[in-house]
């Protein structure tokens, strides 16, 4: 393991980060092998978000680091036709009446570079689309955002669609953002509240991993 | 005629309001509620036709008051004018893409990066000025303003002795920054290149503090509350370090200190959850400071400020717009409880009560200082 990689990622040292996996590259290392190296920094981020020694600004910054590398080792990958294992597929977006779109893209910048496809749907999105997605991405957890209190009306929306299309028990509904409370998830028909990013992904990977 | 809203009052809502900013316990707990478009459903009409129409929305405030028997501060109208001002804030179309109400649905920002990382040295030369996108808002602004003259509410509050929430605003440059930077890229910021933001902070602190001369001017008239309402929301601890948010200290306290010396009281208007560093605020005087708070959590604020700072807030919009009347009460009967001792409480929304809040939700809210908020003295 490259250990100077891995801390430098868990360190937030960007342009180490970069310079590291240039030389990488130019070794000709695995590009899965890079990736997984990235990972583990990304893992110990994730471990130090939760004993509060960083917070969202350096969860985000991390995200980005990872996000950033893994878009130039895309078209490696590709060339050697291998693909990174995807853990499971996520259809997400921002309900309808609602165009705020801030929360959910840190939450899927965190899922994606966990592993997991997501198919980002926006924002103001309209149940039926959520529905559509989810039929042909054969998903299996749906992440419904928002900020505004008055979109809960279409978060209820959705799970009447949902259960009308005999998708209801198929799907997992997780729900995030500034509109949701633990007191008022209680009474939606929802099976996870993610309170910030790594809850959200810790609740998606007990529903697929 | 004064507005006396219980037969056991003993103090005019002025009266009431400048007895808990000065720390003192009044005759019961006021009842603050901090409208954004509420009025609007509770009297039939859009949130849309609220906003646009100045008069219309403020006759709906009326009709509102005369609903519940009226409150113990006025916060009410269209808040249109707020997003043609022209001077630099998150709110303002002069230099953000806002999405203005359409039926119920209400405003909403369309938050991007319009500065990007290499734009700080420009901010730190040139200020805010390079970022105004459309200059024209500033037409609308003044139209807004005569039309808000020609309304009655000096004269209407006057007469019921209740005073506005705040007669100033300003919003510090780091908010701005960050509007302009869009949120993820801010955060970032903050990670990567501290300095180059706080640098960026401190070199438009004289643009922003330029903007209140003309409000504190227009404030110092009798009567009018000494108040200036300073806003910011993303130097919160749920997205920064404490220790980052030290370094943002001496910015929010330089422009805290400004307001103070002109004679108006700060009023923190701060989004998002600031309780990890409640402790900075004790270095202002008593009195000279409160707080409307959001998610900060409002026990912790009573204990570590409650000697010195009047606390205002915080009932979240997930109860008030989605919960029952019981549910309303249950909440808001333990804050009272929790943080009327020794005056200095104030019961009201987390930020803005929301726009679909049912009415017999703000009538629980107004029933329960009523029930639970008055002193024994």
């Amino acid at each position: 393991m490259s250990n100077e990689l891995v801390n430098a990622m868990a360190d937030l040292e960007r342009n180490k980060v970069y310079e590291i996996v240039r030389n990488e590259i130019e070794k000709n290392t695995d590009p899965l092998k890079i990736i997984e190296w990235l990972s583990q920094g990304l893992k110990k981020i994730g471990e130090y978000f939760d004993k509060k020694e960083y917070f969202l600004a350096e969860l985000i910054t991390g995200g980005d680091i990872f996000e950033s590398i893994y878009q130039e080792i895309k078209p490696i990958l590709k060339k050697k036709n291998v693909n990174a294992q995807i853990k499971g597929k996520i259809v997400l977006g921002t309900v309808q009446g609602d165009v705020h779109d801030i929360g959910k893209n840190i939450v899927k910048t965190i899922l994606r570079v966990s592993g997991f496809h997501v198919e980002d749907l926006g924002v103001d999105v309209p149940p039926e689309r959520f529905i559509e997605a989810l039929k042909q991405t054969e998903s299996k957890v749906l992440a419904l955002s928002a900020l505004l209190t008055i979109a809960i009306d279409s978060v209820e929306e959705i799970i009447k669609l949902l259960r009308k299309e005999g998708l209801r028990d198929k799907v997992k509904i997780i729900v995030g953002g500034s509109a949701f409370s633990k007191e008022l998830v209680k009474n939606l028909d929802v099976d996870a509240f993610g309170i910030d990013p790594m809850d959200a992904l810790k609740k998606c990977q007990q529903f697929l991993v | 005629m004064p507005l006396k809203m219980h037969e056991n009052e003993t103090m005019t809502p002025r009266e009431r309001v400048e007895a808990c900013l000065s720390i003192k316990e009044p005759d019961r707990v006021p009842i603050v509620p901090a409208f954004h478009c509420a009025q609007a459903r509770l009297t039939g009409m859009t949130v849309e036709e609220f906003f646009f129409d100045i008069p219309k929305a403020y006759e709906a405030t009326k009709k509102v008051w005369d609903m519940f028997g009226g409150f113990d501060i006025y916060s009410g109208g269209s808040p249109k004018f707020g997003y043609y001002a022209p001077i630099p804030n998150s709110h303002s179309m002069m230099y953000f893409d806002w999405t203005l109400p359409k039926g119920n649905i209400p405003e909403q920002m369309h938050e991007k990066e319009i500065m990007k990382r290499e734009d700080y040295d420009l901010v730190i030369k040139k200020g805010f000025k390079p970022f105004i996108k459309r200059p024209e808002v500033q037409k609308d602004f003044v139209k807004c303003l005569i039309e808000t003259s020609k309304l009655d509410t000096r004269e209407w509050l006057k007469e019921m002795d209740v005073m506005p929430l705040a007669e100033a605003f300003i919003e510090p440059p780091v908010d701005m920054i960050s509007f302009l930077r869009s949120f993820n890229k801010f955060l970032m910021d903050v990670v990567e290149i501290p300095d180059k933001v706080i640098t960026a902070c401190e070199a438009t602190e004289k643009e922003l503090l330029r903007t209140l001369d003309p409000q504190f001017k227009s404030a110092k008239r009798e009567g009018a509350m000494q108040m200036c309402l300073f806003g910011f929301s993303r130097i919160a601890t749920n997205h920064i370090s404490p220790k980052k948010f030290d370094l943002f200290w001496p910015h929010i306290k330089r422009i805290s200190e400004y307001i103070i010396k002109n004679g108006f009281i700060v009023q923190y208007h701060i989004d998002n959850d600031y309780t990890d560093v409640l402790e900075y605020f004790t270095e202002f005087p008593k009195g000279k400071i409160m707080f409307h708070l959001d998610l900060t959590d409002i026990f912790k604020a009573k204990e570590i400020l409650g000697d010195r700072a009047c606390l205002m807030g915080n009932i979240p919009p997930q109860i008030t717009g989605r919960g029952t009347p019981k549910d309303v009460e249950k909440y808001c009967k333990k804050q009272i409880e929790g943080c009327m001792e020794g005056g200095g409480y104030m019961l009201c929304s987390a930020c803005v009560l929301p726009d679909e809040i049912p009415a017999e939700n703000l009538k629980t809210m107004k029933d329960c200082v009523m029930k639970y908020g008055f002193y024994k003295n």
